[in-house]
This record gives structure tokens, sequence and C-alpha cells, in this order.
């Protein structure tokens, strides 16, 4: 006889109990044996729950070992397809694809199925908290209000929903919605709260008085921090808090009082300081009221930087004052022996008179410490002194002086780093990179224990494009394990700063080796050179190289992407924590900072960078027929024998083999040399895909960029609204720059023979002499280059980089002007922000005469 | 330029987690970084460079060239920069005790790691750095005491802690870190009143916030 079964079990199929099963095994993460499970339910019949839970584990088993990076792994999400196609209103179904899409993360797709799980049914509540999760990641702040308000009316009895429900009223903008219910919660807490639950409370009052602030009633915001004040902890805060009120409340008298509390908690802000300054009307100009005013702030405070730095702003470079508050200054860190005192004085160098008074005082003190009896100096101090100097000479351009200094420095005190650094440093400013490598590699070998000068040393090397050193270098301080060295420590670690410097000598890299390909193959062919099989072996390991470093290139710039992406991602726990903590505020300005991660300068590098290559990819695409690189990949293509192909990939996959182990990436990576990122059709996809991120589309270069997609893309009323747009933000408006894009536009127009865009182009055509006065589309180049460009010997690369574009355009490639590039580089005239890679893009543009395209975004 | 002491943002933790890289073989991803910023508001701090200009304009100054100009501008695509006018030359990262079971039951705070850059250091901003943090702890969290560790090779760290700022060693922990270098494990009690950061600035002279600040006569 069979045992009696319960009603609970009588109707549950082994299939279901086998399915609860693997959930829970799911939950403690025990993926594999949750699978055996739901492959046993999959055998007989069907069973649609189970056919979404396993597309949810393989994506975690495929995670641990890489294969979700595989943009081909389908499988996961076809399991899904069938599981919607036997059930689709089934909410447990729609919950699985849920979990799997946040997981991924694809927090649209996730946000659908959350809705759809409780649209269909489901009973589980705690949807509404991860929809609302997956909503405020993805900024929508409507749908997320909806489902915290549900949040709210399930679970009353936790103060986390209700401040969760306060920020997401906040989000919206709705501040009195906000403000009840901060204070519905502390109604109902009014003496229930226990000892730890305190932090928690102050932080969630101070947060209900910024919102009442942001409302724009300021008076009671003022009002009501006087009543939180004795609740609250944080009187940094709170102080911060009436000073700002104060002032907006026009009494000036109150926030000067409280900016002299604050200044009293932390006398090394420099932002109380004017802001005290302000409080108590004074006038920048006014600097008798000032001088007194920074004199008794010095005296309360004399170990701070403010009082005394923010005088040598102000004072005239010709009053007594300035000379004794400079004087004072300078010997007191010369005399510590302060390495960064140049640093902190650079700002006063755009005034020529004061850098005369900085000169004359640190002569006049060498002079001194020269008089003095050998016993009666520190050594050090003179030795500080000369580095001092050296630095001064070489900000005005006078190499020869700040060699002399530093040099007599070193005689003094050979082995001391910071005077090594800085000879290094001139060595680079005189172009000489392996040189200035070795030499700050001579003092990492002084203080191996310091990592600051180890990656120093590593980062010249970088510049130097030896990055077998570099790496080796970095690896004395990395995690390394079981790795040959710590290139994956230092992926792991988001180390940026390596990752975008060796991207950055991978394209120079790059760039090096196809420019020596080029002119290796043009020899071959002008010369009429044999190509004998040892050539054609040669010529394939170049090629080959060409490729890889392109690759490589792409791949570490895409590290710092993909870091990036992993920030803006690490939102998402504290969407859910924060309003545990209590720690609102914070929360906020997280939002904040998320929302322009993606328009940080160094995104925007390598962006930059991914561009230049993907550009060129594209020209190589619609240039295949003219390139002699392509021209002789196919004749060594078809000579090659299949034994001989054979046997040569045996040999390189060997090679590959060890260098892949130097320098892959991250655990599992299956694409260790980019060639994912090389080997695609679609470059100018890839680019926008990238390139969609930034939210700030104003940038200078945000404009070009996209200028130069759309005329490849064809759309060229788009092409024609970015060039209007930066005109309005390009400061100086006689740049080469528009001009050249203008006149690229117009080439592109001509070139373009579509007979549909006919009535498009001459619209363009027509808008381009309206918005640029003068620019008529129809005159020759020639004449446009004589109306537009107007070189003067002030201008800077850029200007020069465009007007030998534009005179290219024109057909009269402008050598003067080459030459005169060549000579502003190499004496070191670099304007703007040019880094090392824009340099070797215009000299590659310059040394090739024009004929390969640098874009140089 | 002047040397800033402020309380950490959230803008700040990419050019800290920079920092820490330059100056320790102990780093961590961002999300830990946040996870500090995010629970505990007010124990981090950060040492900027802060450029004047964004305050005041020298009217004397002349539009240098642009080569000069890019040399006092330098460069904001280097992650040490917090923001355009801001670079993060030193900071710490504070926290309280979060085990939920954890030895002591006494609310404490931890060191999580501190460092200035190489250029900046000897200048007392490690000292304020740390004395703003164990100020914030105990005034916003009442931590009763902090704790840190030191390897025990760390000259300028040890000298910081127990000469400058009297933390005492609570004893030697056996290879505690990853190369196995011992470490000294060390504490220091905090009672709010003796840490109000003005005190050392060890001046006779002190604000009462009455007098006027412009007035000529002499304190
Ligand atoms: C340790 C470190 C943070 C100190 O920073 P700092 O800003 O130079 O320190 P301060 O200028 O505030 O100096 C504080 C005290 O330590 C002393 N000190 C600093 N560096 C020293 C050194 N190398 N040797 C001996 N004493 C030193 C100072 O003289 C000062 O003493 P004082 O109060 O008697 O005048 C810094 O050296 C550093 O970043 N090192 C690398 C990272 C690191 O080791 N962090 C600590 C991990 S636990």
């Amino acid at each position: 006889m069979s045992r009696r079964r319960t009603a609970g079990t009588l109707f549950q199929s082994k299939e279901d109990t086998n399915f609860k099963e693997a959930l829970k095994l799911y939950e403690s993460k025990q993926y594999k044996k949750a699978l055996k499970l739901v492959d046993t339910n999959l055998k007989k019949k069907s069973h649609p729950q189970s056919l979404a839970l396993k597309g949810l584990l393989l994506y975690h088993i495929h995670a641990a070992n890489g294969k979700n990076e595989d943009p081909d792994n389908l499988e996961p999400k076809s399991y899904f397809q069938k599981a919607l196609k036997e059930d689709a209103s089934n909410p447990v179904i729609n919950h699985i694809i849920a979990i799997f899409y946040r997981a991924l993360p694809d927090y649209t797709e996730a946000a659908k199925y959350y809705k759809l799980a409780l649209d269909n049914g489901s009973e589980n509540r705690n949807i509404w908290k991860d929809l609302a999760v997956s909503e405020i990641q993805l900024r929508k702040y409507k749908n997320a209000l909806a489902a915290r308000l549900q949040v709210l009316n399930y679970f009353q009895g936790y103060r986390a929903n209700w401040t969760g429900l306060a920020i997401t009223h906040h989000l919206n903008k709705n501040y009195d919605q906000a403000e009840k219910v901060l204070t519905g919660f502390e109604e109902l807490a009014e003496g229930k709260l226990s000892d730890p639950e305190f932090v928690e409370h102050s932080e969630c009052l101070l947060y209900k008085n910024k919102i009442i602030f942001e409302s724009g009633d300021v008076k009671k915001a003022l009002k009501n921090l006087k009543e939180i004040e004795k609740t609250v902890f944080d009187h940094l805060s709170v102080n911060e808090y009436r000073a700002t009120y104060q002032t907006a409340l026009g009494d000036h008298k109150a926030a000067s009082i409280t900016y002299r509390k604050l200044l009293q908690r932390n006398p090394d802000k420099t932002d109380y300081y004017y802001l005290l300054e302000a409080s108590l009307g004074i006038e920048q100009s006014n600097i008798t009221k000032r001088l007194k005013l920074y004199n008794k702030l010095e005296k309360f405070y004399p170990k701070s930087d403010p009082p005394k730095v923010i005088p040598l702003m102000f004072l005239k470079a010709d009053s007594k004052e300035f000379e004794d508050k400079l004087k004072n200054y300078l010997i007191s860190k010369l005399q510590r022996g302060v390495p960064s005192v140049f640093k902190t004085l650079k700002f006063l160098y755009k005034n020529p008179a004061k850098v005369q008074v900085i000169e004359k005082l640190v002569l006049e003190f060498l002079d001194d410490l020269a008089q003095k009896s050998k016993l009666d100096v520190d050594p050090t101090i003179t030795v500080w002194t000369l580095y001092l100097l050296s630095q001064h000479y070489m900000f005005l351009g006078d190499i020869s002086k700040a060699e002399e200094y530093i040099d007599k420095a070193m005689t003094h005190s050979p082995t001391l780093v910071e005077l090594i650094l800085f000879k290094a440093n001139i060595a680079k400013h005189k172009g000489q990179l392996v040189e200035a490598a070795d030499i700050v590699n001579s003092a990492r070998l002084l203080d191996l224990q310091d990592r600051f000068i180890n990656c120093k040393a590593t980062k010249y090397y970088l510049r130097a494009d030896n990055l077998e050193k570099a790496i080796e270098i970095a690896s004395l301080f990395t995690k390394n394990d079981d790795a040959v060295n710590g290139l994956k420590d230092l992926h792991l670690m988001q180390a940026n700063w390596y990752l975008i410097e060796e991207s950055e000598a991978y394209f120079r890299l790059f760039k090096k080796a196809k420019n020596a390909l080029i002119n290796h193959l043009n020899k071959i062919d002008s010369e009429n050179i044999e190509f004998t099989p040892e050539l054609s072996r040669e010529v394939k390991d170049e090629i080959d190289e060409v490729q890889k470093l392109k690759g490589l290139t792409l791949k570490r710039f895409n590290s710092v992407v993909k870091n990036y992406k992993e920030f803006e991602n690490d939102q998402l726990d504290f969407h859910g924590y924060c309003p545990r903590k209590g720690t609102p505020r914070a929360y906020i300005s997280m939002l904040n900072w998320a929302d322009g991660l993606f328009n940080q300068p160094l995104f925007m590098r390598a962006v930059k960078g991914m561009s230049e290559v993907y550009l060129s990819i594209n020209d190589d695409i619609v240039n295949r027929e003219a390139s002699i690189i392509y021209k002789y990949s196919e004749i060594i293509a078809s000579s090659a024998s299949k034994k001989s192909k054979n046997k040569n990939k045996n040999k390189t996959n060997k090679r590959r083999e060890q260098e892949a182990s130097k320098i892959i990436a991250y655990d599992h990576d299956l694409d260790v040399f980019g060639e994912q990122f090389v080997n695609t059709d679609e470059p100018i996809e890839k680019l926008n895909e990238l390139f969609s991120l930034t939210t700030d589309k104003t940038s200078v270069f945000y404009l070009k960029l996209s200028f130069l997609i759309y005329i490849i893309q064809g759309k060229f009323i788009l092409a024609f609204q970015s060039l209007k747009n930066a005109k309005d933000i390009l400061v100086d408006p006689s740049q080469a720059i528009l001009p050249y894009y203008l006149m690229k536009l117009v080439e592109s127009l001509k070139n373009n023979t579509d007979p549909k865009l006919e009535a498009i182009k001459s619209m363009v055509v027509k808008s381009i002499s309206s918005v640029f006065k003068d620019f008529n589309a129809d005159e020759s180049f020639d004449v446009i280059l004589t109306k537009f460009f107007k070189l003067s010997e002030a201008d800077g690369l850029e200007n020069h980089y465009f007007y030998l574009k534009s005179t290219k355009l024109a057909g009269k490639y402008d050598e003067a002007v080459a030459t005169k590039i060549l000579e502003l580089i190499n004496k070191g005239k670099i304007d703007r922000d040019l880094n090392l890679d824009e340099l070797v893009i215009l000299k590659d543009y310059v040394e090739a005469n024009g004929s390969e395209d640098c874009y140089w975004i | 330029m002047t040397i800033t002491i402020r309380q950490a943002t959230i803008y700040d933790l990419q050019a800290i987690q920079n920092a820490n890289l330059h100056n320790l073989p102990e780093n961590y991803m961002l999300k830990y970084y946040m996870y500090h910023i995010l629970s505990w508001p007010q124990a981090s701090y950060v040492a900027t460079t802060t450029d004047l200009s964004t305050y005041e304009h020298d009217e004397e100054a002349q539009t240098v060239d642009k080569y000069s100009q890019k040399k006092i501008d330098e460069s904001k695509t280097d992650p040490s920069y917090a923001n355009p006018k801001e670079k993060v030359v030193g900071y710490i990262l504070g926290k309280m005790e979060d085990d939920p079971n954890p030895e002591d039951k006494t609310p404490h705070g931890h060191v999580t790691s501190i460092s200035v850059i190489r250029t900046y250091r000897r200048m007392g901003i490690a000292e304020k750095l740390m004395r703003q943090s164990l100020y914030s702890l105990c005034e916003c969290y009442g931590a009763k005491y902090v704790s840190l560790h030191v390897r025990v090779s760390n000259r300028a760290a040890l000298h910081l802690y127990r000469d400058t700022l009297q933390f005492t060693v609570l004893k030697i922990e056996k290879s505690y870190y990853a190369d196995k270098e011992d470490a000294y494990s060390m504490k220091k009690e905090l009672v709010l009143e003796e840490l109000v950061p003005s005190l050392f600035q060890k001046s006779e002279f002190v604000d009462d916030f009455e007098k006027d600040l412009l007035s000529d006569e002499e304190d």
C-alpha cells in the first residue's frame, strides 16, 4: 500500500516539485545541480517554466566561462522564446526572464518583464521593488513612482520604503509630496526610535531640509534647520546649509558669522574664504580691505594654505606687500623642502610682472645661501632652491638654463628622486622619450618601495612605446597570482590611467607599423621587386602585425569604455541599499554623477582614440580597390599553397598563444587580440553605438565626430546641422576648422550621385550660404581658400593643420605650411590639449604628403 | 593654486581610486569606494589643488600665448582631476565597523586607506585629512575609537599615526598583508572636544566670532 498523500502534493506534478527544487538551487547559486533537475523535467514532456529557468541557468553557467561575452551566444534567449511560445502569460516565466535581463544588464527589457509578471497576476510583491529599481536605473522616474507607491502600500513597517518613496517624489520634482512622506514617517516614529536608528534619522531630517530649500521656500528651510539642529549629528552640513540660506535671504552679517564657524572647523577649504569675503561685502578690487582680512585669518590659521596664497593672487605685482608675502611663502616652503612649491605658484605665471618678482627673490635667496658659511646652511635648502629655479626656467622655455640648474642640484644630491624626475621631464620636452624613460627608471631603482615612482616609470615607458618594459615594471606592485604579469589585475582594478596610456601606445605602434608597411609595399611595387616566397612571408607577417596592433588598440580603448559601463552599472545595488541605510542625500548625488559619466574627459579620450581607428577601417573598406595593402593581401592569399598555409598557421598559433598570455585582459577572455573589433564590416555602426552613450551633444568634439559620421552615411542635412551648431560654440570663429569642414561637406555633396538626394543637396547648398555668410558652395575651392583662410604667425598647430587639409582639398597641397607644422612640433610649440597621439596623426599626415586621410577629431 | 581639504563626494571617487592605484598595493574596485561614500558620506576626505581662477581674475594677468596657457591649465583628461579645476592629491577613506557580528560592539571606525601623492608629501596633508575624518566619525557616527593597520616597514605612516596623531600600537598581526608582511594594529580613542581640527593650528589667536574682522585694532 502506498502512503496517504497530503492534499498539497496531491495535485502537484513531479515536474512542479522538481522546478521548485531547482529554483531553490538557483537561489543558492548551485546552477549545475539546478540544471540537472530542469533537464529531467524537459526530457519527457514540455514544462514551459522549466524552459525559462534553463535559459537563466545557462546564462549563469556561461558567465563562469566567459561565454556571455560572445555576442553570438543566443542560447539562453532561445529558451525564453520557447517558453513564451508555450505560455506567454505565465507570471513565473515573465519573472525569470526579467531576472535574466537585469543580470545582463538590459534594464528596459527587465522592466518590461517585471511589469508583465505583475500584469499577469504574480503575487510576488517583491517584484514591485525590483521594478522600481530598474525604472530608476533607466531614469524613468514616473514609472518608478508608481512602483514605489505600491511598495509602501504593501510594506508600511519599514522606514526604507518611506524614504524610497520620498526620494522618488523628489526625483519627479514633487517637493511637497516628498516632504509629506518624510514627515509622515517622522510622526509615526515619534518617541519610538532606538539608539542605532538615530544616525539614519539625522540623515533623513537633513534630506527633508534640503528638499524644502530646493522647493524654493528658503525661509521655511532656515526655520526647519533650527528645529532639527538638536537632533542632527552632522553639524558641518547644518552650518553649510545655514550659511547658504542666510546668504539667499540677504542676511549677510549672519552668514559671515556662520562662515567663520565653518573656517574654524576646517581652515583648509578655499571656498569658505571667498564666501566669507562675499558675506562681509568686500569687493574683490578692494585690496586694502582684503589684505586686512587675510592678515587676520592667517593669524588664526597659520598652518593653512589659503590665507597665505590667496593674497598672492590679488596683490599687485609691484607692491611691497606682494613681495613680502611671496618671500615668506617661498622661503618657508624651501626651508621645509616641499617639492611642490613651484606647482602651487604656477597660477602666478599668467602675470609676467609677478614672474619677475619670483625670479628675483629666488635668485637673491640663492645668493644669500652662497654667502653664508657652510655650517649655517642646511644643504638641502640649496638643493630645493636650485630645483625651483630649474622648473622656473623650464616653464619660461629656457631649456638650457633649466638643465644648468637641475644639473647643479644633482651634483649636490645625486640620489634625490624628485630631481631625477625633473631631469626626465626636461628630456621628455626635448622629445627624447626613450632617454626620459630610462632616467625615471634610474630614480625608481633608488626607491623600490614606493609605488608612485613605479607608476611614473611605467608611464614614461608607455609614452616611449615600450610596452614590454612598462608592464614588467607595473607588475611589481600588482596582484599577479598565476598570471605572467599584472595586466589582468590592472584591468580588474579598473586602472584607467594605465589602460588609456597603453591604448594610445598601441595606437601609435599601429600607425607606425601601417606606414612602414605601406612604404615597403610601395617600394616593392614601384621598383618591380620580385615577390619571392620569402618576401611574401615577410610581408604577410607585417600585415598580420598591423592587424594585431589595430585590434589591440581597439581592445584596450574598449577596456576603458567597459570600465565606464561598469561604473554605470555599479549604481544598481544602491537604489535599494541607500533607502535602507538611510543615506538619501549621498544617493541623489550618485544619480547625478552617473548621469554625467559618459561625458567625462577620460571617456571622451577613449572614444576619440577608437573613432580614429574605426574611421580608418571604414576608409579601408571604401577604398579597398585602390589599397596597396589589399592588393598584396590578395596576392599572398592566392599564391600560398594549402599545405604551407596549414604549416604556417600552426607556427603562428603557437607564437600567438605565447603572446596571448602576456596581453590577456580578463579571465576567460575569448578575444585576446581584439579581432572582434577589427573584423567588422560596420565600423561606423560600431562607432555610433559607442558615441551614443554621451549625453552632452554640445561639445566641439561631439559635433566634429557626428559631422564626419553623417557625411559618410550621406545624411547631409544632419551634417550641416552639426556644423551650424559648432559655429555657435567655437570660441574663436576665425579658426580654420569650420571652413575646412564646409569644404568637406561641399565635396561630399559633389561626389554623391544619388538622384533621389538632388533636392536635399541643393537645399543644403542654399542653407550653407545663408548661415555661413559669403560661403558660396558653387565657387571653386581656390576662391574659397583665399577668402576664408588667413594664417598668422601666432597660429597654433590646429589652424595650420586644417589649412593644410583645405589646400589638399583644393588640389594645391601647401608644402610651406607642412614644413611649418613639423617645425612647430619639433620645437614643442603645442597649443591646446594635444597628446602624443594627436601629434602622431599630424605628423603622419604631413609626412605622407596628405595622401592618407587622418582625421584628428 | 591652493591646497584644499574637504569632504569627499561621489564625484571624487574616480580620482581617489586613481590616487590609490598610484600610491598603494592594496587596491579596490570603484564599487567599494561607492560603498564607503554611500554608507558613511561624512567619513572620507580629499586634498585637492584648487585653481584660484575659479574664484577671481588677476587683472594684471596677460593673455599669455597659447603655448604657455596650456602649461598653466594642465591636462584635464588626466584621471587625477576630480573636475576641471581640482586635482586630487590625497585622500582618506574612512568607515564604521560594518561586520554584523563585530568582535567589539562599541561603535568604532576604521581607516580603509589613506595616501598622498609623492610630490605633495611632508606638508601636513595626511595629518589634516586624518583629523577631519576622525572628527566626523566621532561627531556623525558616535565612534568611540578608530583602528587601522599599517605595514611594519612603513616609517612615514607609523610616524604619522603614532607620533603625530597619538595612536597606540595594540599588537602585531603576523602576515597580515597579501605579500606576508606583518602589520601593526593601532587604535586611538576619540573625544570630540579634543578633536576640533583648528586646535592643531596651535595659534595664540582664536576667532571668537564676534570681533570685527576688518577693524584696525590688534588682537
Ligand atoms: C604615509 C603618508 C600618507 C603620509 O602623508 P604626508 O602628507 O606626507 O604626511 P604629513 O605631512 O601629514 O606628515 C605627518 C607626520 O609624519 C612625518 N612623516 C611624513 N613622512 C615621513 C617619512 N617619510 N619618514 C618619517 N616621517 C615622516 C611628518 O614629518 C609628520 O610628522 P610631525 O607631525 O612630527 O611633523 C604618505 O607618505 C603616503 O601616501 N605614503 C604612501 C601610501 C601609504 O603608505 N599610506 C599609508 C598606508 S597605512
